[in-house]
């Protein structure tokens, strides 16, 4: 009878054992006590996106006003640090830091715009990730330079031309400050090159927009670029 | 007994280590479902996230994106080949199906269009949209399993407006299949025709003349130029006399005016493109050295008169340019001062209430311009001087800065006879009309003044190759002075000129040059 309770006690006692045991696992595997922190990271980088996508640009180092803050990290060329760092990075907590990079399209590899790890100048935000890493991504949606169409017409007879398109919202250029401003519909020329090193003035009535304008469409092509943005705990 | 209590150890400890099985199983699955929850909530936020991307405005903005610049490349084609017309009751049904294409997968078909090939582009569609848009989806377990656009119409909403609708069905899927969202957007939205390249002008002017291809694009002010109307005020003025016609600007003899230059502090070469404005002692006072120098006068003072032997209503005149005088057999004659340039005898004319106009020169100063008219030529009055007082219902002064402004600006505007935007894709542009959006210009200048080509055709854009040889206008590009007028040696502008219909929808009857007053062609 003893030895059956000796027996029956060491059972138990190894049955708490591994009932310690395995909580230890469970609770060291699992990071529940995390859950919240990647939850709030998840929901902070979502919502930062989503607002960065639905504000218009009006921080410093906004190349396109009219474009959503989102399209103009997305799409700006150059250097986009102060744009990052006056709208998103006032979204982000001082306490986490965060990683802002663009993918062209399929096969590109990611572009890291700015990281607070890197950038000496920000002493605010997080330079490392001590707990988790959380990454959400959004597509946008643009023209793949700057709509060049005139929105005005350009041609000098005192103000008058440009006068009718006051306050216009439209896409584009205003003529006044186009490469047409200043010259007359009825005389205006360009210099267009025979191909041999010498000029030809060209009445700028029979060139091109695009080629007065120097680019090669007026309305560019579209293109998707993705945004991800990391935040570090 | 024993055997009894062995058997008895041996199932409690077989019950024990189930016990212990059945545990760590619970806690492993309790740990897989926490994880699944976990995942779940993930993929349901990123299929969230992924919705809240593709927003009713998102589509909105991406439509319009790929609208824009579908319209642009179609604009492109055209003006090398025009798209098809449908039938008479849809005749921009190729326009319709040319777009939808584009739209759905960034290129149209030949058929769409008189020659030229497809317009084939990669991006600028739906379908490169939903291929990027999958590229980030799927690297989050997301993706458009499909799409379809249905209701696509195209039309215009306003002379400068091409409006589009269509609704959009999206279908998104998780890489497993086992969560579906689909999701129908109704869109419609308009696009600016404003800076497009007139497709019409440019096929049928490269048709006309080899090299010659006329690029004009799309201008509009729809608060001074809504309407195809008259364009041309007389200033009503009492005219006593003069000879000839004129558009300057105006520079004062005496005294001064806003944006009127003193004649005296004009750089003597550029006097020739001033109207001096003066009373006669004022003209005088300059002495002939600078007065002739301008191209021509406004005397606002009237001629001092005397009675003759030779009866009533013939007087000597005095303190007037070209005065007439009588003889003592009583025939007609010009006295001193003799000018054979333009003038006209305003006694009232108020320098400061003239129309300000640019001045076209290095200084893109405001100055106040006129167009004076007179009965009679320069060669006509000094051949019979009484020419100089005859007729005076065809003689005046006229503003016409609205009409200038139209055409320098290169403006379009309404004209229920005239082609609207769709229908200048379409061939044969200038034999169609829209009542309701109808757009028409004038073309004029360096880049269409080939004189065998364009002679003196009507320069309103329907009109340009129709072949009809037109009247001249007054005061208008390559028209500005008879000489120019004369077209020997014929401007670099070409001559402006417009037919009898045009003439009476801007409202030129007073200023065109077959309306009986000094001619253009002397």
């Amino acid at each position: 009878m003893r030895a059956f309770i000796f027996s029956l006690d060491a059972f138990v006692a190894f049955t708490l054992a591994l009932i310690a045991i395995y909580s230890l696992i469970f609770f060291s595997s699992v990071p529940s006590a995390y859950y919240y922190m990647l939850t709030q990271a998840h929901y902070l980088a979502r919502d930062t996106l989503m607002a960065a996508s639905t504000s218009a640009c009006i921080a410093g180092g906004c190349g396109n006003a009219d474009a959503s803050v989102l399209n103009n990290i997305a799409f700006q060329t150059g250097s986009r640090k102060e744009l990052i760092r006056g709208t998103i990075g006032l979204m982000v907590p001082s306490q986490f830091g965060y990683s802002v990079s663009v993918r062209d399209s399929a096969g590109q590899p990611w572009v890291v715009l700015y990281n607070t790890s890197v950038d000496d100048s920000d002493n605010e935000h997080a330079k490392t990730s001590k707990k988790l890493t959380v990454s959400t991504q959004v597509m946008v949606f643009s023209y793949t330079g700057a709509v060049n169409k005139l929105v005005s017409s350009p041609y000098a007879y005192g103000d008058k031309c440009s006068a009718g398109a006051e306050g216009t919202t439209e896409e584009g250029i205003k003529g006044s400050e186009s490469a047409y401003a200043g010259t007359l519909i009825t005389c205006g020329t360009k210099k267009m090159s025979n191909g041999d090193g010498t000029y030809t003035d060209v009445p700028l009535g029979n060139v091109r927009p695009s080629e007065v304008l120097g680019v090669r469409d007026v309305v560019p092509e579209s293109e998707a670029k993705i945004v991800k943005l990391t935040i570090f705990i | 007994m024993l055997d009894k209590k062995g058997f008895l150890f041996t199932v409690t400890v077989f019950l024990i280590l189930m016990y212990i099985l059945l545990s760590i199983s619970v806690w492993v699955k309790a740990i897989e479902s926490s994880e699944r929850a976990f995942s779940e909530f993930y993929k349901e936020s990123t299929i969230e996230l992924t919705i809240e991307q593709i927003t009713p405005d998102k589509m909105h903005d991406t439509a319009h994106v790929i609208m824009n610049r579908n319209l642009q490349r179609l604009n492109t084609q055209a003006e090398e080949y025009a798209v098809k017309a449908g039938l008479p009751e849809d005749e921009n049904s190729h326009v319709r199906a040319a777009l939808l294409e584009m739209l759905a997968n960034g290129s149209a078909a030949s058929e769409h269009f008189d020659g030229g090939a497809a317009l084939p582009e990669k991006e600028s569609s739906f379908k490169a949209w939903v291929a990027d848009l999958n590229d980030s989806l799927r690297a989050i377990g997301v993706y458009v399993s499909g799409f379809e656009i249905s209701g696509f119409q195209v039309g215009q909403s306003a002379m400068d407006k091409v409006n589009y609708s269509f609704n959009l069905t999206l279908e998104l899927k998780d890489l497993t299949n086992t969560s579906s969202v689909s999701r129908t957007y109704e869109i419609s939205d308009e696009l600016s025709i404003t800076g497009l390249v007139d497709p019409a002008l440019s096929r049928e002017s490269r048709e006309a003349k080899a090299n010659g291809t006329i690029y004009r694009q799309f201008f509009f002010d729809k608060t001074d130029y809504a309407e195809s109307a008259p364009m041309v005020g007389e200033i009503k003025q009492t005219v006593t006399g003069g000879q000839g016609w004129l558009y300057a600007p105006l520079a004062s003899a005496g005294a001064s005016a806003t944006h009127v230059p003193l004649g005296k502090h004009i750089f003597s070469p550029d006097r020739k493109d001033y109207i001096l404005v003066g009373t006669y002692d004022e003209m005088e006072a300059l002495t002939p050295l600078v007065y002739d120098d301008f191209a021509g006068y406004i005397l606002t003072s009237a001629p001092v008169t005397a009675k003759t032997k030779c009866g009533s209503g013939k007087l000597d005149e005095s303190k007037t340019f070209n005065p007439i005088s009588y003889s003592d057999k009583c025939e007609i004659g010009t006295d001193a001062p003799v000018v054979s340039k333009p003038f006209i005898v305003a006694p009232k004319f108020n320098l400061s209430k003239a129309p300000e106009c640019p001045l076209l020169n290095e200084t893109g100063a405001t100055g106040r311009c006129v167009l004076m008219i007179n009965s009679y030529s320069e060669a006509e009055v000094g051949s019979d001087p009484s020419k100089k007082n005859a007729e005076p219902s065809k003689r005046g002064l006229y503003d016409v800065e609205d009409i200038r402004t139209f055409v320098m600006c290169g403006f379009y505007t309404h004209n229920a006879k005239a082609p609207s935007y769709l229908q200048r894709l379409l061939p044969d542009p200038y034999t169609r009309n829209s009542t309701d959006y109808g757009i028409e210009t004038f073309v004029i200048g360096n880049y269409a003044n080939d004189y065998d080509v364009y002679d003196t055709h009507s320069r309103l854009d329907r009109e340009l190759f129709n072949d009809l040889v037109a009247e001249k206008v007054r005061g208008l590009p390559g028209c500005k002075s008879s000489g120019a007028c004369a077209s020997d040696p014929q401007p670099v502008t070409g001559v402006f000129a417009v037919r009898e219909g045009t003439k009476d929808d801007y409202g030129l009857g007073q200023i065109w040059c077959d309306n009986g007053a000094a001619g253009c062609d002397e």
